[in-house]
């Protein structure tokens, strides 16, 4: 398993957000997170992220238990995530974002060294190349439009190969046929062993590229089944009527 | 886009290459500061004999604008990364006491003028953790340590002022090299320094990112507190330089010193095309908006103007410039 996690939880002062939260996604799987707003899917995403803290609960990467203080932490543990919003820096180019907290450096002396312009701009073209866009490298962020601005925040999470990839609402921004893309492209992420962590409040593009799909009701996993072998309609219902808290047969 | 218009026109690729190249140092500072100047120059010229002469350039113009140039390369810095620093007046004139302090107890030159830089590194280290880890608003914590620095520099002193002994202080505001007074040669060495290490280091790009969108900085694992500690250090340090050139161009510290300098400071740096709402700004812009400031002010003491006009020139600079920025910025998102 790239991870597993057992019992995680997360309250913010009165309020539990996560209560007691365990599951697993292996490389080259997606797993889809669905649930209300307010189920506590951005949180559990912005605990594995090293954004928040859990209260407690052990998170396993690679069957290490990890514990990020820091957003960097999980970066480098090869956890990218990509954000709802995107993060980025608008008045800072591609390769500037996209190289965020990592820049490379020529010739470093201890702590200090020159940025290696060049360097990051030619590898910046490549992740974009490699995502079939031909997007400028150093063109400011903020002249773009929304679906080249999600092909940055994406190339920044794949530049630093990740093992694991938290993906928040990536289909919100885009258009109908930018959403077919970034479906493809999370098909080739698996290709290449990439575990994916994927929230999306649109049933049928989770059951298109997921292997796995867990339903979160009130800061718990309700519902866990694989993908393969059912059809969308009996899945969607299986999803909404879980999400309304009802039981399968339609019971309370 | 200006490219593809001249390509129409049948320019050679070598010939766009170099208008782009010719356009890059201003890209940002808005052609608007640049005609200013110039209008700004041919006005006093034709008002003033004295205004173009050798002697009103390196002393009116040039040792005049060095204490605000060194403010403003620091202040330059803050702005863009979101921030804003109230306190540098203050500041320089608590670090002139440090100097002139140290100095008078025997302290040597660079032992007086690095504590003097100290001094304002801590104010400026204190800055950036109140805004930084306290979340307090900059305007706030930079007015408040104004007044909290500039109480404690009147209490140590007794709001007298220390005549300096030193010969190197006197020596140093008085020498040239190459025709140019020392102490510009210091402001140049600012903008230099910092107009060098701006685009090359991870500082620099800091410096941008934590203007342009803090929380992503954070969110990418960027220690953006730590980072606002130098920042903040950067200004605060600088501003300390600053207090050490007034104390040399007068031979004396006071408490009062600076009082106000804040004023040109800011107004060179937006009029340089530093936007209050961070992320952009470079210190070519402040250097050219500097030069709009001080020569001004050197413009309107030459033809013997009162000198309270030079605040109201400075304020309607600063507003014309706020204006102008806004008016760009929104002409922009709008479309």
């Amino acid at each position: 398993m790239i991870l597993e996690i057992n019992d995680i939880t997360k309250s913010f002062g009165a309020v539990d957000v996560l209560k007691g939260v365990s599951m697993s996604v292996d490389s080259a799987q997606c797993y889809g997170l669905v649930g209300d707003n307010g189920a506590g899917k951005s949180t559990l995403l912005k605990v594995l992220s090293g954004v928040h803290h859990p209260d407690s609960g052990e998170i396993r990467l690679e069957d290490r238990v990890v514990d990020f203080n820091a957003e960097i932490g999980a970066r480098l543990a090869g956890i990218e995530m990509i954000f709802q919003d995107l993060a980025l820096c608008d008045d800072l180019d591609a390769t500037a974002n996209i190289f965020m907290g990592r820049e490379q450096r020529k010739s470093t002396v201890g702590r200090f060294g020159f940025l290696d312009h060049e360097g990051m701009k030619k590898q910046t073209e490549e992740v974009l190349a490699s995502l079939g866009t031909d997007l400028p490298a150093d063109q400011r962020v903020r002249t773009l439009s929304g679906g080249q601005r999600q092909l940055v925040a994406v190339a920044r999470a794949l530049e630093f190969q990740p093992k694991l990839l938290l993906m928040d609402e990536p289909t919100a921004a885009l258009s109908v046929d930018k959403v077919g893309v970034l479906l493809e492209l999370i098909e080739r992420l698996k290709a290449r062993g990439v575990a994916i962590i994927l929230v999306s409040h649109r049933f049928t593009d989770l059951i298109q590229v997921c292997d796995k799909v867990g339903v979160l009701v009130h800061g718990k996993i309700v519902d866990e089944f694989e993908v393969a072998g059912h059809s969308v309609d009996n899945l969607t219902t299986r999803i909404v009527r879980r999400m309304s808290g009802l039981d399968l047969d339609g019971e309370e | 886009m200006t490219t593809q218009n001249v390509s129409a026109n049948g320019r050679t690729a070598i010939g766009q290459q170099l208008v782009r190249w010719g356009r890059r140092p201003f890209h940002d500072i808005g052609g608007g500061l640049l005609i200013a100047l110039v209008i700004e120059i041919i006005v006093f010229w034709s008002l003033s004999p004295n205004f173009l002469t050798f002697n009103n350039i390196t002393d009116g113009i040039g040792r005049g604008m060095v204490v605000i140039g060194i403010m403003a390369v620091g202040q330059t810095i803050v702005i863009i990364a979101g921030g804003f620093d109230l306190s540098v007046g203050a500041v320089s004139a608590a670090a002139a006491i440090t100097a002139a302090s140290l100095s008078n107890s025997g302290a040597p030159f660079l032992v007086a003028v690095l504590g003097a830089m100290g001094v304002g590194l801590g104010v400026g280290i204190v800055n950036g953790l109140i805004t930084g880890y306290g979340r307090i608003n900059p305007l706030i914590t930079t007015l408040g340590m104004l007044s909290i620095v500039r109480g404690l520099a009147q209490l140590l002193t007794g709001g007298r002022e220390k005549v300096i002994d030193s010969r190197t202080f006197l020596d140093l505001g008085i020498n040239d090299t190459f025709g140019i007074p020392n102490i510009v040669w210091i402001l140049f060495a600012c903008f230099a320094f910092f107009g060098f290490l701006i685009p090359r280091t991870k500082f620099g790009r800091y410096v941008y990112a934590i203007g342009s969108n803090d929380r992503a900085a954070r969110l990418a694992g960027v220690r953006i507190n730590r980072w606002r500690l130098v920042i903040y250090g950067a200004s605060g340090m600088l501003a300390g330089l600053a207090g050490v050139v007034t104390t040399v161009r007068l031979g004396t510290a006071a408490p009062n010193f600076n009082t106000g300098s804040e004023l040109a400071v800011i107004t060179a740096v937006i009029l340089g095309g530093t936007s209050l709402q961070g992320g952009k700004g470079r210190l070519l812009g402040t250097f050219f908006g500097l030069l709009f400031i001080q020569i001004l002010r050197n413009g309107l003491v030459l033809l013997s103007v009162r000198s309270f006009w030079q605040l109201i020139a400075i304020g309607t600079s600063l507003i014309a410039a706020v204006l102008y920025d806004e008016w760009r910025r929104t002409g922009l998102t709008r479309g």
